[in-house]
């Protein structure tokens, strides 16, 4: 069986993207509001479908999702970027956040470690069984139901073990930044 | 954050994160209506996944250790004499020993027992040369060596200027032009014990990355699958696939530029050697296969 060239695949695929995207706008734009986008809202909703034309399109299976998702990653994105964009204004007036930036390799390495072995001792007080699942869940990708199988137990207990341990590595983030 | 947060949504907060996660998540009415119900909850949520991601490439990625650099230490003249004298009659040296030199033909496989006990499986593609009993240097490619523990003699693998001295070990090492990991599978090793040594026990793998030592972790019980034709990869870039196949299946593979930086995470289960391996291998890899004289080129499909 001869393959398709793949151009006429993603042509394919960025109509059937397109023709969803439009039937979904208003829920899409509802989203993004929910998700703090404000006034902006409109124009990220045109930022995202920038976004997804420019993406590599493969098949896609739940192409709702796909958008839903894509427009979650973008409002990330933006927050990421306003984070950046607060922290450089504060360097001027905060010597100790401009250290965060400043920093020798070598010292910034071992911050890192440091911080490193915070979150790897979190994790080993929460027991075997939890720590490897949230670093299958986390770390590997995978999917939750997967995960379930893996180990051979319920949804629901995957679900409480990761909350465990996203609740106990979460908490390092109040007491660093504090 | 200023406002103050209760517990109850904060632990809202974390589910979310973790649930959107999960590449199959489909709940969005639910996470919207969440977010609706509060302007706070999506703060809550960004701040929390910022948090989370960082946390998490941490735990994945170790952070590269800094090279150390190593100074001759400044020494009286007895010590100084000493030191002159090892280095006039170095310990590897043994009467008896010549060194010798394997080298293994792309797409070849060989197994070197040594007469300690100790083996070295050589990948296609392999130079290796025995310079003593305990002593080895990989000049290029990839080899696994099962070493007989003998704590009097350390067995040692030099490759370019590294180091690796084991202590009771299974270990992999890749040597390419771009490219030097060690990968232990048992016990520990020591790299470069004269500069950084660095100790990597079983399960994790060093790296020189540009000026740079990484560690990062590993499954132990995948190291060496090669041997069985399976390679094994986590978000590796497809050069690196690349370098692999050509060792594996004894052709000259390349990633074209357009490709080589792709990310790539699964199983590739070489069957046989040549063309036919190669495409079914680049069909798992999402892209083409194109020859150009003699060599091979993974394209973009």
């Amino acid at each position: 069986m001869a393959p398709v060239p793949s151009i006429r695949n993603r042509d394919l695929t960025l109509a059937g993207l397109e023709a969803v995207f439009l039937a979904h706008r208003a829920a899409l734009l509802r989203f993004l509001r929910a998700r703090g986008a404000g006034d902006d809202a409109e124009d990220l909703l045109q930022e995202l479908w920038f976004r997804v034309a420019a993406a590599p399109a493969g098949p896609i299976a739940e192409p709702v999702g796909y958008l839903v998702r894509a427009a979650n990653n973008l409002m990330l994105d933006r927050h990421r970027g306003q984070m950046r964009a607060m922290r450089r204004d504060l360097d001027w007036a905060e010597a100790a956040t401009a250290a965060d930036h400043e920093m020798p390799n070598a010292e910034r390495a071992l911050v890192g470690r440091e911080a490193l072995g915070r979150a790897e001792a979190v994790l080993a007080a929460l027991g075997s069984r939890v720590e490897a699942i949230f670093r299958r869940y986390r770390l590997d990708e995978v999917t939750i139901d997967q995960v379930a199988r893996e180990f051979g137990v319920s949804r629901s207990t995957v679900e409480k073990d990761l909350q465990k341990a996203y609740r106990a590595l979460l908490e390092l983030r109040s007491g660093g930044d504090a | 954050m200023s406002a103050r947060v209760t517990r109850e949504a904060e632990d809202q907060a974390v589910a979310w994160v973790m649930l959107t996660r999960d590449p199959s998540f489909a709940d969005w009415d639910g996470f919207t209506a969440w977010l609706e119900a509060d302007p706070g909850h999506a703060r809550l949520y960004d701040e929390l996944s910022v948090a989370d991601e960082r946390i998490a490439e941490q735990l994945a990625r170790r952070e590269p250790i800094a090279r150390r650099r190593w100074r001759w230490p400044v020494m009286g003249g007895a010590v100084a004499a000493a030191l002159a004298l090892v280095a006039v009659v170095p310990s590897m040296m043994q009467p008896g020993f010549a060194p010798q030199t394997i080298a293994s033909a792309a797409g070849q496989k060989l197994t070197v027992r040594l007469a300690d006990g100790s083996r070295i499986d050589m990948n296609g593609g392999t130079r290796l040369v025995l310079e003593g009993p305990r002593h080895a240097r990989l000049e290029r490619g990839e080899a696994l060596f099962t070493v007989a523990h003998d704590e009097a003699r350390p067995f040692e693998v030099r490759s370019g200027d590294a180091l690796i001295r084991d202590i009771g070990t299974a270990f992999n090492v890749v040597r390419e032009p771009m490219r030097f990991t060690v990968t232990v599978s048992e016990g520990e090793i020591v790299f470069n014990p004269e500069r950084e040594q660095v100790h990597v026990p079983a399960g994790q793998q060093i790296e020189e990355s540009g000026d740079q030592l990484l560690v990062t972790r590993v499954d132990a019980a995948q190291v060496g699958a090669w041997r069985q034709g399976r390679l094994i990869y986590r978000g590796a870039k497809l050069d690196r696939v690349a370098g692999d196949l050509s060792r594996g299946l004894g052709l000259t593979v390349a990633a074209d530029a357009s490709v080589s930086a792709r990310p790539f995470s699964g199983i590739i289960q070489l069957e046989g050697k040549g063309e036919d391996a190669l495409r079914s291998a680049a069909t798992i890899l999402g892209v083409e296969v194109r020859r150009s004289g003699d060599r091979w080129l993974l394209v973009a499909p």
